[in-house]
């Protein structure tokens, strides 16, 4: 499986914590790197899909490449989320975040779902014996 | 019947004689008065002052309560020798006063007035209030209300001798006090080469624009070096000193400034205007003599020249005036300023912490279009891009 794949497995498979549970992963963005195989990939979701042009993207891979052909894999990530979040910000409403306001009923715990990200917190893992324990 | 020895009889006889005798030698007792001709010529030989009934009326009626402070309680109150109580006490139509004083055939010496009885008898008896004439302006009188001196008053100025030092045309000053100030000037005009006049006017008064004063006494102001002293009577405040050209070229401002500023805290040492005039005029005389002394003897060729009179310390008192409401001023636009940079040094604090909150709390919000489902399932995405970078 390479990058292309995975990320594409990601985005259609994966229940990231999400606004809005029922579009799914529509505004989602994954970025996959391999180091190994020295491959990135973006894939995007399809509500998203309309603000990436062809040349938006090969310029934002090509600032990637840079910064991984240095091994600066920090540097790379949070470039690559300063420019997609400058260009999503162009096609975006800016307004005042308003907690109360923020709905809980479309949460992904609430339909049944579990988070990918939930699975390392200890909470939801199998009680087993600890490597500290005597 | 029991009789008695003729040697008592006589022993009591002679006892008696021996009595009268006695009485007869010792020549008074002391039920008998004096006799009138005796009396008439003790007067004649001391003679003492006598008061009129009325004069007793208006002495009554002026004096203090018993209970006043001052007032010696009576030692007696039934003694009628004490001229306080005979004061006090309402005069009968008769005997009391009769008794003390004999008006008729009497002669009186020059009739004493209430005002001469403030001469050896002190005020607290007499429950005098203070003299009307002293006149007591407390108050600065607006400038405003300020008139010039009428010419009359320039006129009898300058027909003053050249001898009197205080001119005084409206009468302002009492005449003690005029006698006092006049000895003062005097001695100052024996003793200084800088001779020093003071003009009186009333307190509501003012020299007028353009005045002429080298006319004043007679022209003896511009003969010498002199110093003129322009005084509203009240208002130690506004003097205004005039002196010689020569004297004023040769003598710092600051110094005429001090002069003025010396003699005013002196005489403001004190409420009563007289007191004022005469503390005002004493400093200004011993500051006189200090700058005789500074300058030293005047040349006779200088002395000679005709003097003219001009005035100072009113450029400095206004520059002073200046400075210190320009100080002010200045103190309260600097205290206004720092106030307003500090209230605008806040405000920018403030929006500047609003304007982060705010920006920390700001959302993008993207358009939700709707998607096709692609590749014959509901899919949420797969475009995009891929690099290799090795």
């Amino acid at each position: 499986m390479n990058v292309a794949e995975l990320g594409f497995w990601l985005l259609n498979q994966g229940a990231f914590n999400t606004h809005s549970v029922s579009r799914r992963n529509d505004f989602g963005i994954v970025l996959v790197i391999d180091p190994a195989a020295k491959t990135a990939c973006f894939t995007l979701g399809y509500a998203i899909e309309h603000c990436f042009k062809q040349r938006t993207i090969a310029r934002m891979l090509q600032a990637l490449g840079t910064h991984l052909r240095k091994g600066a894999y920090g540097m790379a990530i949070e470039d690559a989320c300063l420019s997609t979040g400058a260009v999503l910000r162009k096609h975006a409403r800016g307004m005042q975040w308003q907690p109360e306001s923020a709905s809980s009923a479309d949460s992904v715990t609430g339909i049944g779902l579990q988070p990918l990200r939930s699975g390392h917190r200890s909470s939801t893992r199998p009680l087993g014996t600890s490597p500290f324990a005597s | 019947m029991k009789l008695r020895p003729p040697v008592a009889i006589v022993f009591r006889q002679a006892f008696t004689v021996c009595l009268v005798l006695l009485c007869l030698m010792s020549g008074a007792s002391p039920a008998d008065e004096p006799p009138l001709s005796f009396r008439k010529s003790e007067e004649h030989a001391l003679p003492l002052p006598r008061w009129s009934e009325q004069e007793l009326r208006t002495f009554r009626e002026r004096l203090p309560l018993p209970t006043a402070p001052g007032v010696l309680p009576p030692t007696d109150a039934g003694s009628e020798t004490s001229i306080n109580e005979l004061l006090r006490t309402p005069v009968p139509g008769n005997a009391p006063a009769h008794h003390f004083f004999d008006q008729q055939g009497h002669q009186l010496s020059p009739r004493l007035q209430a005002e001469d009885m403030r001469l050896f008898i002190p005020e607290s008896i007499l429950g005098q209030a203070e003299p009307e004439e002293a006149p007591a302006a407390l108050l600065p009188t607006p400038l405003s209300a300020l008139k010039d001196v009428s010419p009359e008053f320039l006129a009898a100025c300058t027909q003053n001798l050249p001898g009197e030092y205080l001119i005084d045309p409206e009468q302002l000053v009492p005449e003690i006090q005029n006698h006092d100030m006049m000895r003062l000037l005097e001695f100052h005009a024996h003793d200084a080469r800088i001779k020093l006049y003071v003009m009186v006017m009333a307190h509501d008064q003012k020299l007028p624009e353009g005045a002429k004063l080298e006319k004043i006494a007679s022209g003896s102001l511009l003969k010498t070096d002199a110093c003129l002293l322009i005084y509203p009577q009240g208002e130690p405040w506004r003097t205004r000193l005039f002196v010689s050209s020569s004297i004023h070229g040769q003598v710092s401002s600051s110094f005429l400034g001090e002069t003025i500023q010396a003699c005013l805290q002196e005489a403001l040492q004190t409420s009563n205007v007289h007191d004022q005039l005469r503390r005002y005029t004493i400093h200004l005389s011993t500051r006189l003599f200090w700058l005789q002394k500074a300058l030293g003897a005047a040349s006779p060729a200088a002395s000679q020249e005709e003097h003219s009179l001009t005035e100072f310390a009113q450029v400095e008192k206004a520059s002073h005036i200046n400075t210190a409401f320009s100080d002010s001023t200045l103190l309260i636009w600097g205290g206004a300023g720092a106030l307003l940079i500090g209230l605008m040094a806040m405000a920018f604090v403030k929006t500047r912490r609003s304007l982060r909150l705010r920006k920390l709390r700001r959302i993008w919000v993207l358009p939700e279009p709707e998607t096709v489902p692609r590749l014959g399932g509901a899919f949420t995405g797969g475009g995009g891009g891929m690099i290799r970078y090795a």
